[in-house]
């Protein structure tokens, strides 16, 4: 880069002072097409680092969900919905069981983040 | 009153044993707090006690520099040694070419390793010069640039300083200290300008003709031994020491696994149009193996199963 000097200024926002506009429909319209990354999981546990070092294949790891409980929809780490794991067309599918609360939505991102 | 009672602790009993016990709190003394704030800009590899051994060796320095400054200088001049200070190389390194742009430096080595230096600036230089040459009379330009024949006679002057810290740090059993053939200018002198530790002592020789000064700088590792401090463990521990006693130390670190069966995207709108019952099929076939996520990172792949009643992975070869 040539040696020249180049005068800079500091970059100045207005302060923005937030006018009350009441919620429109239209700015779900757009919220409606944006891609969600949707995970489902079917169960978790935690190991000791040293357990994992011993992982090979064929190496069995029980997860904490016993049979028959449901797998975890989450959206960006917070659950939302849960469902049975089924298959169609040879492809694993999730049908619904249960589209979770506010509440306990909340709770689970907080579990999340802690 | 039964001996149940007698033992039991009553209200009455426990505000009498809270009086007594306040009686026994320990005041605190007043004393007024001396706490400054921790220098996170400078490295604290000697302690204090280090540091006072240290201004043993720097008395004995002022002593041989003595010698050298009766020998260069025409009548009266006093030493005066600032306070050791420590510096990361790093810093200095990036201050060499802004504030030491015209600096004379003489490098100290050890086995050919520039471990040290000496830093003259261009006045105190030509002040030197002119004590050699017993030049008192002609008024010099400050800050000019020294002439090669100038430039030797000041290489002489360095080195007579660096031979009086030599001699001094060999008396408290340090290592042997060797000059540099010539002097740099604006070069960092030293090989390593990472985090490495560099002890400096600047030092200022009072004059009829003016004030001179310079600093000397060394790697601290290189004289922690004659401070009795053991700061560095090169020779202890290999590289393979350390991993493996990191290893030992993770090898009861919980790790969160997590089974993901598939991960997809979808719109807001489907999502928001889920309801009990609905079937959404995921882009996984059952034959293929799912990941499982070590602390949310991807670890390794799996094939879902369930094992004494609970679900459960079987983890898949490195091929899948």
């Amino acid at each position: 880069m040539a040696d020249t000097e180049v005068a800079a200024q500091n970059a100045e926002f207005t302060e923005a002072e937030d006018a009350g506009g009441a919620p429109g429909e239209e700015n779900l319209d757009v919220l409606l097409d944006i891609n969600m990354p949707i995970t489902v999981n079917i169960g978790s546990t935690e190991v000791p680092f040293r357990r994992l070092l011993q992982l090979g294949p064929g190496s069995v790891l029980q997860l904490d969900k016993t049979i028959g409980q449901p797998a975890e929809l989450r959206v960006q780490d917070i659950k939302f919905a849960t469902g049975d794991i089924v298959v169609v067309d040879g492809c694993f599918a999730v049908r619904i069981r249960e589209i979770l609360g506010m509440e306990t939505t909340v709770e689970g991102s907080m579990e999340a983040a802690e | 009153m039964t001996e149940n009672e007698n033992n039991s602790l009553t209200k009455a009993k426990l505000k009498s044993l809270i009086t007594t016990a306040r009686k026994y709190v320990p005041q605190e003394e007043n004393v007024s707090s001396d706490a400054v704030d921790f220098n996170w800009e400078e490295p604290h590899h000697f302690n204090l006690d280090q540091l006072g051994m240290l201004d043993i060796i720097v008395k004995r320095i002022e002593a041989q520099l003595e010698k050298v400054f009766s020998a260069m200088c025409e009548g009266e001049f006093s030493i005066t040694m600032s306070p050791i200070t420590q510096h990361f190389a790093f810093q200095l390194a990036a201050k060499m070419p802004l504030e030491y742009d015209k600096y004379y430096l003489l490098p100290l080595t050890i086995d050919m390793d520039k471990c040290g230096y000496v830093a003259i600036d261009p006045d105190s230089a030509l002040l030197f010069v002119e004590q050699m040459l017993r030049d008192t009379e002609s008024e010099s330009e400050p800050g000019r640039e020294l002439s090669s024949l100038e430039e030797t006679i000041l290489m002489d002057v360095a080195s007579a300083i660096a031979d009086a810290i030599d001699k001094s740090i060999k008396e408290h059993g340090g290592p042997s200290l060797e000059t540099f053939k010539e002097l740099s200018k604006s070069d960092w002198p030293l090989h390593k300008e990472g985090i490495e530790d560099i002890t400096c002592l600047d030092v200022s020789v009072e004059h009829a003709a003016g004030t001179m000064s310079f600093t000397f700088g060394i790697f601290s590792d290189i004289i922690e031994p004659m401070l009795g401090a053991k700061t560095t463990a090169k020779s202890e521990y290999s590289t393979r020491d350390i991993k493996d006693m990191i290893m030992e130390s993770m090898n009861y670190a919980p790790v969160e696994v997590c089974a993901e069966l598939c991960s997809t995207v979808i719109s807001l709108n489907d999502v928001m149009s889920l309801s009990e019952g609905d079937l959404l099929v995921l882009d996984k076939k059952i034959d293929e193996p799912i990941e499982v996520l070590f602390n949310r990172c991807p670890g390794m792949k799996a094939y879902p199963a369930t094992h004494l009643g609970k679900y459960a992975v079987v983890m898949a070869g490195k091929d899948v």
